[in-house]
């Protein structure tokens, strides 16, 4: 993709520690998350500014890896799973985590016994109140500026590298409303080297080429019939009592219930089984396994269209 | 006593018959690789075909 010039500023708000601020960033416009001082962690959430119901899913992203990157998606939940935004620009200085979710105020209580500390879960359910969502609508965030790593144990955060003035882009393909906010365990852990400091969020208007590169990435990536939205929905009826309750009629309908098995013989001469016995143990205990699972291997490395969205080929198996 | 690390083989030279089950799903790669006619027409034979590539493939890497 060409380099994105953003059009006229329309939004342009310093947010100060531990605040946030949901703002509406509509088709083709910009969304700009800078640094003031470098080395503050920003916690985003981002919804469908036109049906809630559909938000970012940091865990399919994570799909893609345990961070995100310059030119990859926000891909909202599935079973709609469609882009809601590009980053168009990411410094590398800007590290990205998707296995941190976000920050609460259980955990400070736990370690430190303050039952007040501010949190990523309560700042962005503050601001996207501004819109009538509730704590409960808040999602995992994706977190810029969140220098994780991760072992055989699990993940740990070092060093913010944020440097002044690093910015992410992040151009909108649908209308969302995105809500960033300074993390709030920054002060206490090293997520953003133990002392808050503020941010700058801005808006850019649509011009004619980001409106066209934000119409072309939709296009390309919004064309699957398995990307289904309430109008493929067999409930379209959104549930609004907090108790559940069994439906007496109800009957679910599963994908291809029940499965139909077919036993099919595959000849082979002895010479070729001793080629295959020397999978046994690892593709497999049987002959039937061995045989499948080297079938798998084979159409997963040959025939498995490997998008640049999906997975990459390392990751074919899985 | 045998040694456990020698894995059993087979003790005639004969052809064997593997009885492989796939579901409807899994079938449908048969289908598309049916469509391709490189692999051959029944299902036994594509599966054939797909193994013994494989293995081919898996000795070109290993070379």
């Amino acid at each position: 993709m060409p380099t994105l010039r953003p059009g006229k500023c329309r939004f342009d708000m310093r947010i100060e520690p531990v605040s946030g601020k949901a703002v509406p960033v509509y088709k083709g416009e910009i969304l700009r998350i800078k640094q003031v001082e470098g080395g503050q962690c920003v916690d985003f959430n981002c919804f469908n500014l036109d049906d809630h119901k559909e938000y970012m899913s940091v865990g399919h992203m994570r799909r893609e890896g345990f961070r995100t990157a310059q030119d990859r998606f926000i891909w909202s939940n599935p079973p709609r799973y469609r882009p809601m935004m590009k980053i168009t620009h990411m410094p590398p200085t800007c590290v990205s985590d998707l296995l941190g979710a976000r920050c609460s105020a259980v955990p400070f209580e736990v370690h430190y016994g303050i039952k007040d500390q501010p949190n990523c879960q309560d700042t962005l359910a503050e601001a996207a109140g501004e819109y009538g969502l509730t704590p409960d609508d808040i999602h995992d965030s994706l977190n810029f500026w969140m220098n994780t790593e991760w072992d055989h144990v699990g993940s740990y955060t070092v060093w913010n590298t944020g440097r002044p003035d690093d910015y992410v882009d992040l151009l909108a393909l649908m209308n969302v409303l995105a809500v960033p906010v300074t993390c709030g365990s920054g002060n206490l852990w090293v997520t953003s080297n133990f002392s808050y400091k503020p941010i700058q969020v801005q808006v850019f208007e649509a011009t004619r080429q980001t409106a066209a590169a934000a119409e072309r990435e939709w296009k390309q990536n919004c064309a699957l019939k398995t990307q289904r939205t309430v109008k493929d929905f067999k409930n379209k009826k959104i549930k609004t009592s907090p108790e559940l309750e069994p439906d007496p009629n109800y009957k679910p309908h599963f994908v291809n219930f029940p499965i139909e098995w077919k036993n099919i013989e595959v000849e082979f001469t002895s010479e070729q089984m001793l080629k295959i016995w020397d999978y046994r143990g690892t593709y497999g205990d049987t002959d039937e396994e061995v045989v499948r699972t080297l079938f798998f291997h084979w159409y997963l490395e040959n025939r498995k269209k490997h998008g640049l969205r999906w997975y990459n080929k390392r990751q074919s198996h899985a | 006593m045998a040694d456990k690390n020698v894995r059993a083989r087979p003790m005639s030279s004969r052809p064997a018959k593997v009885t492989v089950r796939f579901d409807q799903q899994q079938r449908k790669l048969l289908d598309f690789l049916r469509a391709e006619r490189k692999f051959g027409s029944e299902d036994g034979e594509i599966i054939r075909n797909v193994v013994l590539d494989y293995l081919k493939q898996q000795k070109k890497q290993t070379k």
